[in-house]
């Protein structure tokens, strides 16, 4: 997958659109996992972020700065102003096993929330499930009175 | 997996979202990322979220409010709020017969009022305290 040219003409349409000079545009991937997986690393290399420790992506935008950053959720300190877009991983079943670790829905409802409150921007939510007892699916709920069920495998 | 993830009530509760997807992948192998990816980047469109707070300006307007509340609490800050002239100067003013009468007019009664009890209620005190001790000094 060529994440550039995949993602720039949709973040360079979208940011013509929307009239702001020069505009800071964040594609923000949180992960529930704290250390990398094989699952993570996979997808992390699909998106350009090569190596563990490259957490941050600049995206050759023709329109404005543009990036790709990736965090697992609790350790995320960064903004979320400049958020466009929003992808959230997690391996497993959305319910903690482990009573000390937040189950995975209200990491989810949480980070929404604050990024609904604090974002400059409207954005779409990709959450990304790595589950081995599931087949692979694809679904897109674009205003979740109608369920589209798209691509998938 | 949406309902375990209840993304319908998530989606009542804001309109920042433009869509929800979910990615279910079994298999690496099998995956095709990218054809999510591009359904997703479908949904950016980079309009301006009315549902974001300005926390600097908010901060911002926290900080003034608190100086406002502190300032007002305070008698020289009622004075000083009143008219942007602290007493004396007003008192001056009113003196000199210029262009603050109307506003002295109205508010420096009040405030000599105050004063004149503040004054009197310390006065009291003193006062009270005086006799309080004659008392004591009697009764030894």
């Amino acid at each position: 997958m060529d994440s550039n040219t995949i993602l720039i003409p949709h973040i360079d349409a979208a940011l013509s659109k929307g009239g702001h000079h020069q505009p800071e545009w964040v594609l923000l991937m949180l992960s529930v996992a704290d250390l990398p997986s094989p699952e993570t690393r996979w997808l992390r290399t699909k998106f350009g972020l090569q190596d563990d420790t490259k957490n941050e992506l600049r995206l050759p935008s023709g329109v404005g700065n543009a990036s790709i950053v990736w965090s697992p959720v609790m350790q995320f300190g960064g903004s979320l102003r400049n958020v466009g877009a929003l992808v959230f991983i997690y391996e497993g079943d959305a319910q903690s096993s482990r009573p000390d670790k937040p189950d995975t829905q209200s990491l989810l409802h949480e980070i929404v929330r604050q990024t609904s409150l604090q974002s400059q921007y409207k954005f779409p939510v990709l959450v990304i499930n790595f589950n081995k007892q599931e087949t692979n699916a694809s679904d897109v709920f674009p205003d979740l009175k109608s369920i589209d069920r798209i691509g998938g495998s | 997996m949406a309902r375990e993830l209840d993304l319908y009530g998530l989606s009542q509760k804001t309109t920042a979202v433009s869509a929800f997807q979910v990615l279910t992948i079994g298999s690496l192998a099998d995956a095709n990322l990218e054809v999510s990816v591009r359904s997703f980047m479908r949904h950016i469109n980079a309009r301006s979220n009315s549902n974001m707070q300005d926390f600097d300006n908010e901060k911002k307007r926290k900080r003034l409010a608190t100086s406002h509340n502190t300032i007002t609490q305070s008698p020289a800050g009622q004075q000083d709020l009143a008219g942007s002239i602290s007493l004396p100067k007003r008192v001056k003013n009113d003196e000199d017969g210029d262009g603050y009468k109307g506003q002295t007019d109205r508010r420096l009664p009040r405030s000599i009022e105050s004063l004149y009890k503040s004054i009197m209620s310390a006065q009291e005190e003193i006062e009270v305290g005086r006799a309080w001790e004659a008392n004591e000094l009697e009764e030894m």
